[in-house]
């Protein structure tokens, strides 16, 4: 810093600053910090509409999902019970299944025979508990079924919101997208506090405890997968389903990012993803990677499988493969 | 420490200390601070619903609004090179005010990420003893150590000059110079940074381009010496402080550099985009011209666009060298720049979605109150900073009174 | 429940009893020929399934109907689909198979009450008397016979000669459609349900007739379920293809 300016202006005295400090000027001082303290109060009144519980000092303390004792892990599951119970009259199973030694979740899905009935995205919102704002609205569904023209695999022509008297149309071929699990995830590797990870079994989950909503995933997802809650979930008590996991379905807090898991309240029980259980072409096939016997390795090692944009290098464990 | 506190004392004296006018801008502020409380407050409440964000278009004005600062605050580097690198003395009477801009703005960053986190309870996950920290993996992480390195370090140097300055003493130089020289580098990575969150996307070919750090620092370097020359006109203006007209058209000379070569950039972004047209160029497709049937970018990029290139005209002509026209530029320059970092960079990301989707963005009423709140927190926190810096500066504020010896001050005080 | 007599072609009155006194006449007033016409009625009644109780209702008097005997070979169970509790998801086959329907409602019959006197034409054509809802569209299989067992038409006819039974209908697929066979086999063709994990539960596979008809085995064409709407917080797009396709972009 220059000491000596070029131009000095002519400098007031200590009088000339502090004139105005007399006491009329100090009172007016003190009622405009009141005036603006009780404008502070004032313009934060709506968060009195907060409900009660819904951001309490537990909620506050708690570890990332990987620093929980499984003492601690209970004791919050059980909570979400009783608080799911309260809030929506339906008391929900909430498991913490973990991965299974030697499995590796793999799915593919077999393009000619998928004809684009969306069977998989409603069930998806059955088996999840995704906020809708309807019964069949699929807005919040992991699963987004595309139309796309034959001869191309240009998802920019892509429209997910065909609604045609019959499908399949003759000049158009139907390509369901959701989580690709990858090996590489982007999704992961930009998340500021590792909210969400790659399990053992290959499974992308989120803590939903833990995510802070910064919505950075979603950025990075080259196949869309991901969804926020921007409200807090709407969901009837008929529509919830009581089998849930802690990593996967049970129903999210406000503000924090969801996304398909493979349903692994299913498949980490040895059971089949609810998209696949509906799907009426059987175009889906689930199943370990790392088991030979398996009908996904069979898929890979027999059909022509390709994953969707490769280019963008995530290794997914999701295929598309066609067939005759 | 007795001491500094009498001059913190001091300082928050001297905040009520002011005319009318200052008054009733402050007031101004304020109350439209309050009324971005209040927005914020809703959200929180509520949620992001009160946002026009989508999936399919997840981050808004927010982010944008967050990605241009960067590049204002990082603009404060272009007085600190001529002042310490050049050794140009009229910066010198300067460079304290973009430090102080930096502060503000970089201030005005971290409260547009935090307005844009869906759980802002739960912020101290990011923070290591009690959070988990995902560096370096996440650039997001990266970003919020270079901003909050930055914010010190500005804090460090500005606050130190003006300790100095009011106890009459020569700053040691090794107590500042280095940070001055770090926060060069510092700023011009805290922009880099930024860039990086972007362009570390490969699923989003709009961003995943290594033009665009080039471009944002550029365009950072046209906006943020614009702000300023508008900044110094009214300091000058209003307060007892000389600043001359030197440093004013160093900016101009800057911003018209800088805008050159951000033009420049763009221009090669157009060729690449739409001489060859690949899948890739369908954000720019939609930005430029729209897509099936969606054109709400438009207008928006092409007022960007004309806004930049008057601006530019303006800057290389000799009619800029008229306070008036400068003006005009910098006005044009800062609002182009703006929305072509916001609605013309970040919407299009996201548009069409990786899956082809096109879903349009506008900012909701309530969205936009939050973001003139913050964009007056930090005119506020600028002109508080302003109107207590320059008595230090000018000499009137000072521990040892040089002019005057009546009237202690420290007599009023308990 | 009806059952159907094995001789009634001998004694169809004493046996029939009263619906089946009702549905004669009515039939032989309708077409006037008696008792091919009966037998003829009893085709066309298991060839179109549920069709048949709206002439004669089952009710009391079907408890007078004597025992069939059983039918030479078991028809097995329609087979369920996955696991009981997943009452949530909509898991029913694509199609539902009239045979295997009827089998699970309790039905047993035997298609050589007719056949032992009709047999039938070796070339499919159109204008039958019976299974007139048969629409063959199987490519170049325009043969009854390919499939059908010429002399026990309960079961299905193997290359040999041999018959294949009905409960093994995937089998006889499998004689032209190899490759599909071994997908299926191996659980990439057709849905399977309930369990990937075999050592924790068990695991349904739908058969081809349960999505293929077998008579025009193309994929029917369904009703897609409804789409999701432009997100209604998101600015609004000026044109009308709010949800409408984009067109493709040259």
């Amino acid at each position: 810093m220059n000491n000596d300016p070029g131009q000095p202006q002519v400098p007031r005295t200590l009088e000339e600053v502090f004139r105005p400090q007399n006491r009329r000027t100090f009172l007016k001082g003190a009622a405009a910090t009141v005036a603006g303290m009780a404008g502070l109060v004032a313009a934060l009144k709506p968060l009195l509409a907060l409900e009660r519980g819904e951001i309490t000092l537990d909620d506050l303390l708690q570890r990332h999902y990987r620093q929980l004792t499984p003492g601690d892990l209970q004791r919050i599951m059980a909570a979400l019970e009783t608080k799911c119970q309260q809030e929506r009259g339906v008391r929900p199973t909430i498991r913490d299944l973990k991965p299974m030694d030697g499995v590796e979740f793999g799915y593919a899905l077999n393009l000619t025979r998928c004809i684009g009935c969306r069977r998989c995205a409603h069930a998806c919102l059955k088996e999840n508990n995704q906020s809708r704002e309807r019964p069949d609205d699929i807005e919040m569904s992991y699963i987004r079924v595309l139309e796309l023209n034959k001869g191309a695999i240009n998802l920019e022509t892509s429209n997910v919101y065909y609604d045609a008297a019959q499908v399949p149309q003759p000049d158009k071929y139907y390509m369901p997208v959701q989580c690709h699990q990858c090996r590489q995830s982007p999704c992961t590797k930009v998340c500021p506090v590792q909210a969400t990870w790659q399990e053992q079994d290959g499974i992308v989950v989120v803590d939903y405890n833990w995510c802070i909503g910064c919505r950075y995933c979603m950025a990075a997802c080259p196949y869309d997968a991901r969804r926020f809650n921007y409200k807090k979930p709407a969901l009837q008590k008929e529509q919830i389903n009581p089998n849930q996991d802690y990593l996967s379905n049970r129903i999210r807090p406000k503000g924090v990012v969801e996304k398909c898991t493979f349903c692994l309240q299913r498949t980490r029980d040895g059971r089949y993803p609810a998209c696949l259980e509906v799907c009426p072409t059987g175009a889906r096939v689930f199943g370990n990677l790392l088991d030979p016997e398996s009908e996904i390795h069979y898929v890979l090692k027999n059909k022509r499988v390709y994953v969707l944009k490769e280019e963008v290098g995530t290794l997914p464990r999701f295929y598309y493969f066609f067939d005759t | 420490m007795k001491a500094y506190l009498l001059f913190l004392w001091r300082i928050w004296k001297l905040s009520w200390a002011g005319s009318t006018r200052y008054y009733a801008w402050i007031l101004l502020l304020t109350l439209l601070v309050l009324v971005g409380v209040n927005a914020w407050a809703r959200q929180f409440v509520e949620g992001l619903q009160t946002t026009g964000m989508t999936n399919q278009v997840s981050w808004g004005a927010y982010i944008a609004n967050f990605t241009f600062l960067v590049g204002v605050a990082a603009a404060a580097v272009m007085l600190v090179i001529p002042a310490y690198v050049y050794k140009k003395e009229y910066m010198h009477e300067v460079v304290i005010f973009g430090e102080l801009m930096a502060i503000a703005v970089i201030v005005m960053c971290l409260l547009f990420v935090t307005v844009d986190l869906g759980r802002p309870d739960r912020f101290h996950h990011m923070i290591p003893p009690f959070g988990v920290f995902n560096f370096p993996g996440s650039i997001l992480s990266w970003d919020v150590i270079v901003l909050n390195g930055y914010l010190l370090l500005n804090l460090h140097i500005a606050g130190y000059l003006l300790y100095c300055r009011y106890q009459g003493r020569k700053p040691t130089r090794r107590f500042y110079i280095p940070f001055v020289f770090l926060s060069i580098f510092w700023a011009v990575s805290i922009h880099t940074v930024t860039a990086f969150l972007y362009v570390g996307l490969a699923g989003r070919s709009f961003w995943h381009h290594p033009l665009v750090p080039s471009r944002f620092l550029a365009s950072a370097f046209v906006a943020g010496p614009g702000l300023m020359i508008l900044a110094f006109q009214v300091i000058r203006k209003v307060m007892r402080y000389h600043i001359g007209d030197a440093p004013i058209f160093t900016l101009r000379m800057i911003m018209t550099v800088a805008m050159l070569i951000n033009m420049f950039l763009l221009l090669c972004e157009l060729f690449t985009e739409f001489y060859y047209p690949t899948q890739h160029a369908a954000s720019a497709h939609y930005l430029f011209f729209g897509v099936h049937g969606h054109h709400g970018l438009v207008p928006w990029i092409w007022s960007a666009i004309s806004m930049n290139t008057l601006g530019l005209l303006l800057l290389v002509s000799p009619a800029s060298r008229r306070i008036l026209w400068l003006n005009v530029a910098c006005v044009l320059c800062f609002i182009g720049i703006w929305i072509e970092k916001g609605m013309g960079l970040i919407i299009p990301g996201f548009v069409p979605t990786p899956l082809g989707q096109v879903v349009e963005y506008l900012p909701s009423v309530n969205e936009t109150l939050v973001c003139l709140g913050i964009w007056s927190l930090g005119a506020l926190m600028f002109s508080w900073m302003v109107h207590v810096a320059v008595p230090i500066l000018n000499g009137s504020l000072r521990a040892q009174p040089p002019l005057s010896n009546a009237s202690q001050p420290t007599a009023t005080l308990p | 429940m009806y059952r159907l007599d094995s001789d009634f072609q001998t004694t169809p009155r004493r046996k029939w009893g009263w619906a089946g006194a009702i549905r004669s006449s009515l039939k032989t007033g309708l077409l006037g020929v008696g008792l091919v016409v009966a037998a003829v009625t009893v085709g066309r009644w298991v060839g179109s399934g549920q069709s048949a109780p709206g002439t004669a209702k089952p009710g009391s008097e079907t408890n007078r109907l004597p025992p069939l005997p059983v039918v030479a070979k078991p028809i097995p169970q329609q087979p369920p689909t996955g696991v009981a509790e997943d009452r949530h998801l909509d898991k029913n086959p694509p199609r539902e198979t009239r045979g295997l329907d009827l089998v699970r409602l309790g039905w047993s019959y035997n298609c050589m009450e007719c056949h032992r006197l009709f047999p039938a034409r070796w070339h499919y054509d159109r204008p039958m008397n019976e299974h007139q809802d048969i629409r063959l569209e199987h490519g170049n299989n325009r043969f009854c016979l390919n499939c059908h067992h010429p002399t026990d038409r309960n079961a299905f006819v193997d290359y040999d000669g041999s018959a294949i039974a009905e409960a093994d209908v995937v089998l006889l697929c499998a004689k032209c459609h190899g490759p599909t066979y071994r997908d299926w086999k191996a659980g990439v063709h057709g849905r399977r349900n309930g369990f990937w994990d075999r050592q924790k539960g068990t695991q349904t596979q739908l058969r081809c007739i349960q999505c293929h008809d077998p008579h025009h085995p193309k994929f029917q064409p369904m009703p897609p379920l409804p789409p999701p709407t432009y997100p209604p917080r998101a600015a609004q797009p000026p044109s009308e293809s709010r949800t409408t396709a984009p067109g493709v972009t040259p």
